[in-house]
């Protein structure tokens, strides 16, 4: 495991950050934390870069504790802030994280041109920080960040700042790193963003987690079904509510929800029993999207006091 | 590491137009004193010069008065430089991204400890002794106990940025601010009424002032270099002026301040060690 956290809570004084944070992170995975503002994601990642110390609960990292020194040299980290000594350079920026990093100069230099070619920051690094754009900050921060090749990278809202252009070179980054086999860290509220790129998510609501797994997973777990259908009647409408498939009408199209695979001939034959005209019948794919508001909105009900098995998204 | 934080540290105040700023005023300072000290030379070189006890009493006075205003100087600088030093970083999030690299907090303070030290200590040497060469040319009055005196004068910017380095891992850098400069006033008041005490043998007073001196020993580290510098063998005893002094502290404030320092520092990397960013 890269990453493993049991129970992590922080309370800020009397204010949740978040609360019995179970999570196991393998390695090669790109794991998309999942959340509304204010729910906590922050507050978590702080929590594994040693920013802040939680109240209470265990995490590793790399198979060490939090706050280990030989681990936090493989682990690249951009914060949501992405705020840098602006009185230096982009090219003085890296050299001092490479000091920080303990890299040996010559191969410190190399690494220097590598991720600032990466980041498209190439011929920028002369200039003073103070000019650059919000988006070339978080730029630089990204390349500051990849500076040690970390074996895990940890970023906090990576594109908050940038154009669609930056965002598909972040995608197409985080794709290539996670094919040389990095592990990545993404919080991200950009649902689109995370399905892309992510293969384990994990949903945070007011601190606590309230959905997790592969994104097939997740996906797999509710289908949208559409249906046109002659005759619809109020006796098909009450049967399939009755049933909890809770039927809604856009026009001549009926839709329903169902929990998996194997309701779907259930619907078509209440639809037939009861009279209906089944012209097409189409199981659509339920984005993230749409599964991620349902989750938001369903509310924090499904307790995560311990550690669910299903949280863990094992490779 | 601490090396790297120290030369981080350095090189911001470099980086920094007011630290220009504050160059040219000081040398302006240095201007402005040795021409007032040349045109009182030209009046008391009537009496006799440098021999005479009444010009020696009136060079004492007005070196005291270039020591004061020194000392006011630095110590403002040391305050300033180093108010935000921690508190600042945090409040614009440039401290994240180093806090999660493998370098231990401690070396992040004591860092940026030895950088503002460098920086201070090079400050006030220059100003001590700019201000002493600039008396002892014009006038040719020698004070004593040079080494001493410069020992004492040093302690005072370090104490004042240890204990900002230290209100800066806590406070926001404006709370810090008034903080320090609160002590500050607090160690020149209680110097004071040390000093009227002592004068009007007020045991209550004196003790309220050396009271004061033990919360912040500034003052006291600076009436100890006055009157170190200025009453030897060959140099009367001051009269009493708000800028010198006749009662000097004891030896032991410098051993005191030096234990103060190292606690206050300690501190402040126990406090940083724990706090959330
Ligand atoms: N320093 C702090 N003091 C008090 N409360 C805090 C502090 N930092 C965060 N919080 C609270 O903790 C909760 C989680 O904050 P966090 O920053 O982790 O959210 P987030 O998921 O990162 O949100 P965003 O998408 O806006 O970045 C919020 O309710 C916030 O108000
Ligand atoms: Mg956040």
């Amino acid at each position: 495991m890269v990453i493993k956290t049991e129970g992590l809570t922080k309370w800020y004084g009397n204010k949740l950050g978040c609360r019995d944070i179970c999570l196991s992170v393998s390695e090669g995975q790109v794991f998309g934390f999942l959340g509304q503002n204010g729910a906590g994601k922050s507050t978590l990642v702080k929590m594994l870069v040693g920013l802040i110390f939680p109240t209470s609960g265990r995490a590793e990292i790399l198979g060490r504790p939090l706050g280990d020194r030989e681990v936090k040299k493989r682990i690249g980290f951009l914060p949501e802030t992405f705020r840098y000594q602006e009185w230096l350079t982009g090219y003085q920026l890296m050299k001092f994280h490479a000091s920080l990093y303990k890299m040996p100069g010559s191969a410190g230099r190399e690494r220097i041109e590598e991720v600032l070619q990466l980041v498209r920051l190439k011929g920028h690094e002369h200039y003073k920080i103070r000019t650059y754009s919000k988006g070339m900050q978080q730029r630089l921060g990204l390349a500051a960040a990849l500076l040690p090749d970390p074996d895990l990278l940890i970023l906090d809202e990576p594109t908050s700042a940038m154009d669609p252009l930056g965002r598909k070179e972040v995608r197409d980054l985080i794709l290539k790193l996670k094919s040389a086999g990095k592990t990545i860290f993404l919080n991200s509220h950009l649902l689109s963003e995370v399905e892309v790129v992510c293969d384990h998510v994990a949903l945070i609501k007011k601190g606590r987690i309230i959905a997790g797994g592969s994104i097939g997973e997740l996906k797999a777990g509710k289908i949208e079904v559409e249906m046109i259908i002659g005759n619809y009647n109020d006796v098909i409408n009450r049967s399939l509510a009755e049933k909890g498939y809770k039927p809604w009408r856009e026009n001549e199209r009926v839709m329903v929800t169902v929990d998996s695979r194997d309701k779907i001939p259930v619907i078509a034959e209440i639809v037939i029993n009861n009279g209906g005209s089944l012209y097409r019948l189409t199981p659509l794919h339920n984005s993230l999207e749409n599964l991620f508001l349902e989750l938001m909105q369903e509310g924090g009900e499904n307790d995560a006091d311990h550690c669910r098995d299903d949280l863990q998204g094992s490779a | 590491m601490m090396l790297i934080i120290a030369g981080m540290t350095f090189r911001e105040v470099l980086s920094k137009k007011i630290f220009y700023i504050v160059l040219v005023l000081t040398a302006m300072f240095l201007v402005v004193y040795g021409i007032a000290l040349h045109f009182a030379v030209q009046d008391i070189n009537k009496w006799g010069g440098v021999r005479n006890i009444q010009a020696r009493l009136i060079f004492s006075q007005l070196l005291s008065l270039g020591l004061y205003f020194s000392t006011f100087m630095v110590a403002l600088m040391a305050v300033f430089s180093t108010v935000g030093s921690v508190s600042g970083e945090i409040e614009t999030g440039t401290i994240q991204a180093v806090i999660a690299k493998p370098l231990k907090r401690s070396e992040l303070i004591l860092g940026k400890f030895l950088g503002y030290t460098v920086m201070m200590l090079s400050y006030s040497i220059v100003i001590y002794l700019g201000i002493l060469g600039i008396t002892f040319i014009s006038t040719g009055y020698e004070p004593s106990g040079l080494f001493s005196g410069l020992t004492s004068f040093l302690l005072i910017p370090l104490l004042l940025l240890v204990v900002s380095l230290c209100g800066s891992t806590f406070l926001s850098t404006m709370a810090n601010g008034i903080m320090v400069f609160m002590l500050y006033i607090i160690g020149m008041v209680g110097g004071m009424v040390e000093q009227i005490g002592s004068m009007i043998e007020n045991t209550a007073l004196v003790n309220i002032g050396i009271l004061s001196s033990l919360v912040m020993p500034s003052d006291a580290l600076y009436r100890k270099m006055v009157f170190g510098l200025l009453t030897g063998p060959d140099n009367p005893v001051t009269a009493f002026n708000p800028f010198s002094t006749m009662y000097p502290p004891s030896g032991i404030m410098t051993v005191y301040t030096i234990a103060y320092l190292l606690i206050v520092l300690f501190a402040a990397i126990r406090i940083f060690n724990r706090r959330d960013i």
